[in-house]
C-alpha cells in the first residue's frame, strides 16, 4: 500500500492562519474528506481542489477580528471602548445629542470660516511668479500712477523685466443690433498684460491678442453672452461707441484674483498714455522684477527718477516753491512705493480691482470661530464630569477588576474622540446646509467641493484630533482618577470640581455676552451712519448715470422732466455725493500760497437747490451767465483751509495762468462714508460744452415717487432709445457705502446666535444635571412647607449669579475693543450704558427661560416621587 | 410564526430541506452530497458552510460536535439539526407553495 496522499501543507497553514480558530477544525475535517475522496483519482487534483476550496472560505464570516490576529494587543481593548461608548451614547440620548450638536455646530463654524480664510488668502497665488510681481503706488497708498510711469522705468531700471499698465475695471455700454448693454467688468489692458498674468488662450494667442489700439480680448463666458452662435474671432464688437476687433478668447478669470476682469480692452489712447503728462495719474502700473530682485533698493532709486522727469510739472503746480529740492523738503512726500501683488487683496485692499478684502475682518472671524468651538468644547467637559456619578460604579468595578488609571483614561478619550468623529460628520451635513446662506451673507460662491475637499480632509483630521483631546483631557484625568472603594460605595466626589464647572459656565456666558454686546455696537453705529445728517436732501434726488450721453439735447430733456408736477428741477454735474469725486490741485494765488486738494463738482446753477444745499456767503453760479464760467464756489471747510476771513473776491489758481474767483461759499455737506473726514471742496460753473462736466443729472423728486419715476424712465427712452437707463436715489448710493458694515453686522449676529444657542445647551443640561443631585432636596424643602416660587428662586439664584459674574468679565473688554473698532469712523456713536444694558437683560432673560422648563417641572413634582427612592 | 416573517434564500431552504431529510445526520461534506444526488445541483463547501451558519443564526437549526475518528485528519463533524422553528418554516413554505400552485388554471398544465 502506498503513502497516503495528504492535502497541501501551505493551503493548510493559510486557513489556520486567517481563519476564526473555532471554524478551523470543522472546516478542515470537511476538506479532508473531500481530499480523500478525490485521492483516490488524482492526488493532484485533489491538491489543488483543496487549496481552491480553502481560498473560497476566505469570507467575512470566517476571517478572524482584529483582536484574533494580534492576542493582547490593546485592539480587544480599543473595541470594547468603542461598544462601551456608543452604548452610553445609546443609554443617554439627550445628552448625547445636545453634546453632539454643540460640537458639530462648532467644527460647522470653523469650517466655513476655514474655507473663508483659506480663499481669502489664495488671492492671486495661481499667477506664477506672483512673488516678483510688484504694484506701483505713490506713497504706498495712491493706486493710480503716471501713463508714462512703466515706459520710462522699465527703460531706466534693468531689474525690472517686464511692465504692464491696467484701466478699469469699468462699465461699458455694448451695441448689439439695436440694443445697449451695459457691461461690468471691462479691463484696459497694455499689449504686456498676458506676460504677466497668464491666462489660457482658447483661441487666438497672447503675443497679437493686444496689440492694435482697438482690440479685445474675451472670456469664455463673454464669448457665450455675445456671439453664441458664431466664432467671435475677427467679429467686431461696438464698445462705447468704438468699433473693436475681438483677438481673441481666454478662459474666465479666476475667482480669487484682484483683476477680476470680463472683457480686455487693449488701451485705445496710446498716443495720450505715451505722451500724457506725470502729474496725471490715471493708470495702475504693474511691474515684474528679476527673480530674486531687491524690491527695496529699486524703491531707494525713485526719489532721483521723480526729479528727473516729474519735478518741473510738480513745480508748476506749486509756484510757492523754486525749486523741488525745496519741495520735498517742505514735507510733500511724493514718492513711488511698490507694494507685492500677492500682498494687495489682503493688506492693501485699496488697490484691487475687484471686491477688497478685509485682514481684520478674517482675523475677528477666525478668532469668534474658534471661540465657538470652544465654547462647545466646554459644555463636553461639563457634562462628562457632571455626570460622572453615573459612571461611578463601572470606573470602580474596572478598577477592581486590574484595570489601570492609564486604561480608565484611554477609554474616555476614546469617547471623546468617537463623539467628535460622529459631531464631524454632521458638521460638514450642516455646513452643506449652511452654505448657501453664508454665500448670501458674505458675497461669496463657496460650493460643495470647496468643502469636502482633498486639503479640507486633512484639516477635519487636525479638528477631529484637537477637538477630541481639548474635550477630552480633562474628564479623562479626572474621572479615571476615581478611587475604587470609595467609587463603589457611592461616595466618590461625584460631579466633580464644582467650581471649575461654574468657571466654565461663567467664561461661556461671557464670550456670548462679548458677541452680543459686539453685535450691538455694530448695528447702533450702522444705524447711526443711515441717519446721520448729510446737510443735503438724499431721499429726494434721484441719480442718473451716463447722462452725458443726452448732453446734447440737455435742454429738452430738462424742460420734458420738469413737465411733470411731481418733478421740481433737474441739474448737472461730474460727481455727487457718495459716489466718486475727483479730487484736483489748486493754489492760492498772491502772497502766502497755500496747496489745497478739495473735491472738485463741475456743476450747473440748479444744483444749489436740487441738491438742497445752504448758501452762507456770496451767491452761487446765474443761469446763463456766461461770465461766471471762470467762477467757484467753495465750501466752508475748504475755507478754513485756506485760512480767508473773507473769502468772496480771492482767487484760487489750477496753475499755467488758470485762475477762478470765489464768488460764494456753501455749508459743508457730507459726501463719503462715515469713516471719512469731511472734505473740502468746491463747485465749478458748468455749462452743455464743458468736457467731463455732465456725466451725472441729478433730479429733484417730489410728491409722487413711482409717478416721477415712470416719467423720468419714459423720458430717457425717449431720447435715448434701446439705452439701459441707470438711475438710484441718492440717499440709497449713500446705503451702499456701508454694505460692507451690513455684512459684518449679518456674520456677527450668526456668530453671537450660534454662541448663546451652545451656550444654552450647556446651561439646560447642567440645570438637568443640578436639579438631579437637589432632587432630594427639594423634595425635603417642599414637604416642609416651601411654596414652588420660593424654591424656584433659590434654584435660579445660582445661575443669576453666574451670569452677573460674567458680564462683570465681559462688559469691559467689549467696551475696550468696541471702542477699538468704532475708533475708525469720524462720525461715531458715543458706548453708552444701554448697549451693555440691554445685552445684559437679555442674557439673563434668555438664560431664566432656559432653566425655567427644567427647574419649574422638578420644583412641581410631588415631593413623594424624589422621596421614595431608595 | 407568520408566513411575512419567513426569510429564506432559494438556497438555505434547499439546504434546510436536505438537513431535515438526513436527520440528525447531518454536515457539511454529507449535506454536500446529498444535494448532488438529489438535484443534480454542483454546489461548494463554502457555500454550504455558510448557509448553514446563516439558518443556524436564524433560529432553523442548531448544531453539536461529534465524536473524533480516525478519519477526516482526525477532525470532529459538526452536525446540524433542524430545530422545531425550522420545521414549522418549512411547513409554511410547504403549504404557500402547494396553495399557489393549486391555483394554477388546469388548462395551462395540460398544454405545456
Amino acid at each position: 500500500m502506498s503513502v497516503k496522499p495528504e492535502p497541501p501543507k501551505f493551503a493548510m497553514k493559510l486557513l489556520q492562519w486567517f481563519c476564526k480558530p473555532w471554524y478551523v477544525e470543522v472546516i478542515e475535517g470537511d476538506l479532508y474528506e473531500l481530499f480523500d475522496r478525490e485521492a483516490e483519482y488524482s492526488p493532484n487534483v485533489a491538491r489543488w481542489k483543496f487549496t481552491w476550496n480553502v481560498i473560497r472560505f476566505f469570507r467575512w464570516r470566517y476571517i478572524k477580528d482584529l483582536d484574533d490576529f494580534v492576542p493582547k494587543s490593546p485592539f480587544g481593548m480599543f473595541k470594547t471602548y468603542f461598544k462601551v461608548s456608543f452604548r452610553n451614547m445609546a443609554k443617554n440620548k439627550a445628552q448625547s445629542l445636545l453634546n453632539i450638536m454643540g460640537l458639530a455646530i462648532g467644527i460647522a463654524c470653523c469650517v466655513i470660516i476655514l474655507t473663508h480664510v483659506r480663499h481669502q488668502t489664495s488671492f492671486d497665488k495661481n499667477i506664477p511668479q506672483v512673488e516678483d510681481i510688484y504694484r506701483v503706488t505713490i506713497n504706498g497708498r495712491g493706486p493710480y500712477t503716471p501713463a508714462q510711469l512703466v515706459k520710462y522705468m522699465k527703460a531706466d531700471y534693468p531689474e525690472i523685466l517686464n511692465g504692464t499698465r491696467l484701466g478699469g475695471l469699468g462699465e461699458v455700454v455694448i451695441k448689439q443690433g439695436d440694443q445697449f448693454i451695459k457691461q461690468q467688468n471691462v479691463l484696459m489692458a497694455d499689449s504686456t498684460f498676458f506676460d504677466l498674468f497668464p491666462n489660457t488662450f482658447i483661441r487666438g494667442e497672447a503675443k497679437t491678442a493686444l496689440n492694435g489700439p482697438n482690440d479685445v480680448v474675451l472670456t469664455e463666458s463673454m464669448a457665450q453672452k455675445y456671439f453664441p452662435e458664431k466664432d467671435p474671432i475677427g467679429e467686431i464688437i461696438e464698445i462705447d461707441e468704438v468699433k473693436c476687433v475681438i483677438k481673441a478668447i481666454v478662459k474666465d478669470a479666476p475667482r480669487a484674483t484682484t483683476i477680476p476682469y470680463q472683457i480686455i480692452q487693449s488701451i485705445p489712447w496710446e498716443k495720450w498714455a505715451t505722451t500724457g503728462n506725470w502729474t496725471g495719474n490715471n493708470f495702475y502700473s504693474y511691474f515684474k522684477l528679476a527673480p530674486g530682485a531687491d524690491p527695496e533698493i529699486l524703491e531707494s532709486k525713485f526719489p532721483s527718477f521723480i526729479e528727473k522727469y516729474m519735478g518741473d510739472e510738480i513745480l508748476k503746480f506749486n509756484p510757492q516753491y523754486n525749486s523741488y529740492q525745496e519741495f520735498v523738503q517742505d514735507n510733500n512726500q511724493h514718492t513711488f512705493v511698490l507694494i507685492p501683488m500677492r500682498d494687495i487683496h489682503l493688506h492693501h485692499p485699496r488697490l484691487t480691482l475687484g471686491t477688497p478684502g478685509n485682514y481684520n475682518n478674517l482675523i475677528i472671524f477666525s478668532l469668534v470661530a474658534l471661540f465657538i468651538l470652544l465654547l462647545a468644547c466646554i459644555n463636553y467637559v461639563n457634562m462628562a464630569t457632571a455626570k460622572s456619578s453615573l459612571r461611578a460604579k463601572e470606573i470602580g468595578i474596572r478598577k477592581v477588576l486590574g484595570s489601570v488609571k492609564n486604561l480608565i483614561a484611554q477609554q474616555f478619550m476614546v469617547e471623546s474622540f468617537v463623539i467628535t468623529g460622529v459631531a464631524i460628520f454632521i458638521a460638514i451635513g450642516l455646513t452643506l446646509i449652511v452654505l448657501p446662506y453664508f454665500n448670501l451673507i458674505s458675497e461669496n460662491q463657496y460650493e460643495v467641493l470647496d468643502i469636502i475637499s482633498l486639503r479640507n480632509i486633512g484639516w477635519f483630521f487636525v479638528i477631529w484630533v484637537v477637538v477630541g483631546l481639548l474635550a477630552g483631557l480633562y474628564p479623562a484625568s479626572f474621572l479615571s482618577s476615581f478611587k475604587p472603594i470609595a467609587a463603589l460605595k457611592g461616595e466618590s466626589k461625584t460631579g466633580g470640581n464644582q467650581r471649575l464647572r461654574s468657571s466654565l459656565v461663567v467664561l461661556q456666558f461671557a464670550i456670548s455676552m462679548f458677541l452680543m454686546v459686539a453685535t450691538f455696537i455694530v448695528y447702533a453705529q450702522l444705524r447711526h451712519m443711515s441717519n446721520r445728517n448729510l446737510g443735503l436732501d438724499a431721499e429726494q434726488v434721484f441719480i442718473l448715470s451716463d447722462a452725458d450721453k443726452i448732453v446734447s439735447k440737455m435742454d429738452r430733456f430738462k424742460s420734458l422732466l420738469m413737465g411733470n408736477s411731481n418733478i421740481s428741477n433737474v441739474a448737472f454735474t461730474s460727481g455727487y455725493p457718495s459716489g466718486i469725486i475727483a479730487d484736483w490741485g489748486y493754489h492760492s494765488t498772491g502772497e502766502n500760497v497755500v496747496s489745497v486738494d478739495p473735491l472738485n463738482v463741475f456743476a450747473d446753477p440748479n444744483i444749489l437747490d436740487v441738491w438742497g444745499l445752504e448758501l452762507t456767503e456770496g451767491r452761487f453760479f446765474e443761469p446763463g451767465l456766461k461770465s461766471d464760467s471762470m467762477t467757484i464756489v467753495i465750501n466752508e471747510q475748504l475755507q478754513s483751509e485756506l485760512g480767508w476771513k473773507d473769502p468772496i473776491g480771492k482767487n484760487l489758481s489750477r496753475g499755467g495762468g488758470q485762475d477762478f474767483r470765489v464768488i460764494g461759499v456753501v455749508r459743508d455737506f457730507v459726501t463719503r462714508s462715515a469713516k471719512n473726514q469731511g472734505s473740502s471742496l468746491l463747485f465749478r460753473w458748468s455749462s452743455a460744452s464743458t468736457p467731463f462736466a455732465n456725466h451725472f443729472a441729478s433730479i429733484k423728486v417730489k410728491g409722487n415717487i413711482t409717478d416721477a419715476l415712470d416719467h423720468i424712465d419714459k423720458t430717457w427712452a425717449n431720447l435715448l432709445p434701446g439705452f439701459p437707463m441707470d438711475g438710484q436715489f441718492m440717499d440709497d448710493s449713500f446705503q451702499r457705502l456701508y454694505e460692507g458694515e451690513k455684512r459684518f453686522g449679518k456674520m456677527f449676529t450668526g456668530a453671537s446666535v450660534l454662541a448663546i444657542i451652545i451656550a444654552c445647551i450647556g446651561l439646560f443640561s447642567l440645570t438637568a444635571f443640578i436639579l438631579e443631585r437637589k432632587k432630594k432636596e427639594i423634595a425635603l424643602r417642599k414637604v416642609m412647607g416651601a411654596r414652588v416660587d420660593q424654591l424656584f428662586y433659590g434654584v435660579s439664584r445660582y445661575f443669576v449669579r453666574l451670569v452677573l459674574i460674567s458680564a462683570v468679565l465681559a462688559i469691559p473688554i467689549s467696551f475696550y475693543v468696541g471702542d477699538f473698532w468704532l475708533s475708525s469712523y469720524v462720525d461715531r456713536i458715543s458706548l453708552n450704558t444701554m448697549i451693555f444694558l440691554i445685552p445684559l437683560l437679555l442674557m439673563l432673560a434668555i438664560s431664566l427661560i432656559t432653566i425655567s422648563y427644567q427647574t419649574y417641572r422638578s420644583t412641581v413634582k410631588n415631593p413623594v416621587e424624589a422621596l421614595k427612592e431608595e | 410564526m407568520e408566513e411575512e416573517k419567513v426569510q429564506l434564500g432559494e438556497f438555505e431552504e434547499l439546504v434546510l430541506l436536505i438537513t431535515a431529510i438526513l436527520h440528525e445526520n447531518a454536515y457539511g461534506v454529507k449535506v454536500l452530497d446529498e444535494i448532488a444526488s438529489q438535484t443534480g445541483r454542483k454546489a461548494n463547501i463554502s457555500g454550504v458552510h455558510t448557509a448553514l451558519d446563516r439558518l443556524e443564526k436564524k433560529g432553523y437549526l442548531e448544531s453539536y460536535l461529534g465524536g473524533a475518528t480516525a478519519e477526516r485528519g482526525g477532525r470532529r463533524k459538526r452536525f446540524f439539526k433542524v430545530t422545531n422553528l425550522g420545521i414549522q418554516v418549512l411547513e409554511i413554505n410547504h403549504r404557500v407553495r402547494n396553495t399557489l400552485f393549486s391555483q394554477i388554471p388546469e388548462a395551462l398544465l395540460q398544454n405545456k
